[in-house]
């Protein structure tokens, strides 16, 4: 009876570790609420924006509507997302330790890199996918309101790299929000400490000399995954070219995932 | 055997050598060295905060010794390939998510450990939470979350168990059934460590008992062993003539207590020395009744008092 199990079975690899993380994050009703709530807070952030917009729109002198592009204004509702996203990365990791489930998840898989790298694989695949319907509902939000309206419309081709170089960056800041809670393990000091990654930089910047502005804040994580993934968007001389901005976003990758590993593996669940 | 081959040793699953852990300045575990074998129930006994929970932590991989070492069929458990298939764990029965159901908890458990899903009714089946497979496991009793930590021990249907205080909270009924429970598995031929702080419960067991304290291996014996060696081998004498029957015991070396009833306790002496002596006393004798010690007195032998029993 009890060779059964042993003898005639594969080893569990890194896709057993994986099915087994994806169970988890989809029966947490916290990761739908925060997905959901992430989706519908940006939606309507972007509705809200434009619908300011068309309130003033007869006001507008010409040129500045001209200059106006839907696309990009729809795009305002994802700092909510992101945001919400990045909050679902802290609680894939925070809910192990809260709960000291992690006892379990790593008598279960004592390879922790491969606990890791499976959160990151879920959480960066569910956020792709979720953006990915939550920047298609903005897009389309606008198209709608702005319909009729004397304003440029934009192609679909480019409606559609838009779309998908939104969704493709949207898993950076909740894989580092995986890194950084299985580092700090508590689900308010990870999301302050997000909190303060995501938006210290721009908060800070009226304060600091203009050199942030200039050089620095093109390196930061978010500005180089933009430059990666809306390149068109970064026609900007600030923008970084895209082999430039891809490394720079692997480095801002390794930095946190690697102290991440090394913490994981020798520190005592 | 082939000829000239070594003899067979005892066959050992979880080996204990030198095993230490430190936290900061607090000692939990001071240089534990034991075996555990097949086929035998070994209770692992010892107050609250004695060093069995760390222990069975560095056994399993979760805390990284001080120094020595600890290893499970031949291996640290970090490096076994298919763990939860080799070796069932119980540790911490409320550590579980409350907002998942208890078929989903062993559900992702099931997944990590490469464990078919229908292995996920079977021990919900065992333990006997069926009926309650779909409920949020936040509401669950303590009893309740003790039988799905054993159940999520049970899976990988291994060879090995290791329980952390196992029937605590369960009513007498679920008790009896972890009992039955572990006996059927050691009978199986499989290895059971089990810890409690409750000596009633390993002396209907254990087969073996590992005695701990203060982080330090106190004894490492069968049950017989210990209390006899430690019980203190107690005998009832009661004579119609209890003074003299005093003074003789005393005498011959023998610790006497009066009991309530007029009885005598007497430690030190075995039943046939005070029989003896009592026939050439001449002083007549109504009962001479051996007590085996019990394994609560072995224990306070060992560990000393204050202990919570």
């Amino acid at each position: 009876m009890s060779t059964d199990l042993r003898e005639s079975l594969p080893a569990p690899g890194f896709a057993a570790t994986l099915a087994s993380e994806w169970t988890k994050l989809a029966s947490l009703r916290s990761a739908r609420v925060t997905l959901l709530l992430g989706a519908v807070l940006g939606v309507g952030a972007t509705a809200l924006v434009g619908w300011a917009v068309l309130a003033t729109w007869t006001e507008w002198s010409p040129e500045d509507r001209a200059a106006f592009s839907p696309i990009e204004t729809s795009l305002i509702g994802t700092i909510l997302t992101g945001t919400l996203f990045t909050v679902l990365g802290v609680t894939a990791v925070s809910s192990e330790y809260g709960s000291r489930m992690a006892a379990l998840t790593f008598t279960a898989t004592p390879r922790r890199e491969r606990v890791l790298l499976a959160k990151v694989v879920v959480v960066a695949a569910v956020t792709f996918v979720a953006s990915l319907v939550a920047v298609a509902g903005m897009v389309l939000v606008t198209r709608v309101m702005f319909a009729g309206e004397d304003v440029p419309v934009a192609s679909t081709g480019r409606v559609l790299r838009v779309v998908l170089g939104v969704a493709a960056g949207a898993p950076l800041f909740p894989v580092i929000a995986v890194a950084v809670t299985f580092v700090l393990r508590s689900a308010a000091g990870s999301v302050a400490a997000m909190l303060g990654l995501l938006f210290g930089p721009y908060v800070l910047a009226p304060f600091l000399p203009h050199w942030w502005d200039d050089h620095a804040m093109r390196w930061l994580p978010g500005a180089a995954s933009d430059s990666l993934t809306l390149p068109h968007f970064a026609d900007s001389p600030d923008g970084l070219r895209p082999w430039l901005a891809a490394l720079v976003v692997a480095g801002w990758l390794a930095a946190f995932l690697g102290p991440a590993l090394i913490v994981l593996d020798r520190r005592d669940v | 055997m082939w000829p000239g081959s070594p003899a067979p040793s005892v066959i050992v699953v979880i080996k204990v050598r030198m095993l230490s852990k430190r936290y900061g300045e607090t000692v939990a575990v001071d240089g534990v060295t034991f075996d555990v074998q097949p086929g035998l129930v070994t209770g692992f006994l010892g107050p609250n905060g004695s060093g069995k929970s760390t222990t069975m932590r560095l056994i399993l991989g979760l805390d990284r010794p001080t120094s020595g070492s600890a290893t499970v069929h031949g291996r640290p458990y970090r490096e076994l390939r298919a763990p939860l298939r080799e070796v069932g764990a119980l540790l911490d029965a409320k550590a579980v998510h409350g907002n998942r159901s208890a078929r989903l908890h062993l559900t992702w458990l099931a997944r990590a450990g490469g464990i078919p899903l229908r292995r996920v009714d079977e021990v919900l089946e065992v333990v006997g939470l069926s009926a309650v497979a779909g409920r949020k496991v936040r509401g669950f009793s303590l009893g309740m979350s003790q039988r799905l930590g054993l159940a999520a021990a049970l899976l990988g249907d291994p060879a090995t168990l290791l329980l952390d205080e196992p029937v605590n909270g369960l009513d007498p009924d679920g008790i009896r059934q972890v009992r039955v429970l572990l006996r059927k598995m050691a009978a199986e031929g499989r290895t059971v460590l089990v810890s409690s702080h409750l000596m009633a419960e390993m002396e209907e067991t254990a087969d073996r008992i590992l005695v701990i304290g203060n982080g330090r291996l106190a004894a490492d014996t069968t049950l017989t062993e210990l209390t006899r060696q430690h019980g203190g081998g107690h005998v009832r004498v009661v004579s119609p003539s209890p003074e003299p029957m005093a003074a003789l015991l005393s005498g011959l070396g023998g610790d006497v207590l009066t009991e309530f009833d007029g009885a005598l306790d007497v430690t030190g002496l075995t039943a046939a020395q005070i029989g003896d002596a009592a026939a050439a006393a001449g002083l007549p004798l109504h009962e001479l009744t051996p007590a085996r010690g019990s394994l609560e007195e072995a224990f306070l032998d060992l560990i000393g008092p204050g202990v919570p029993a």
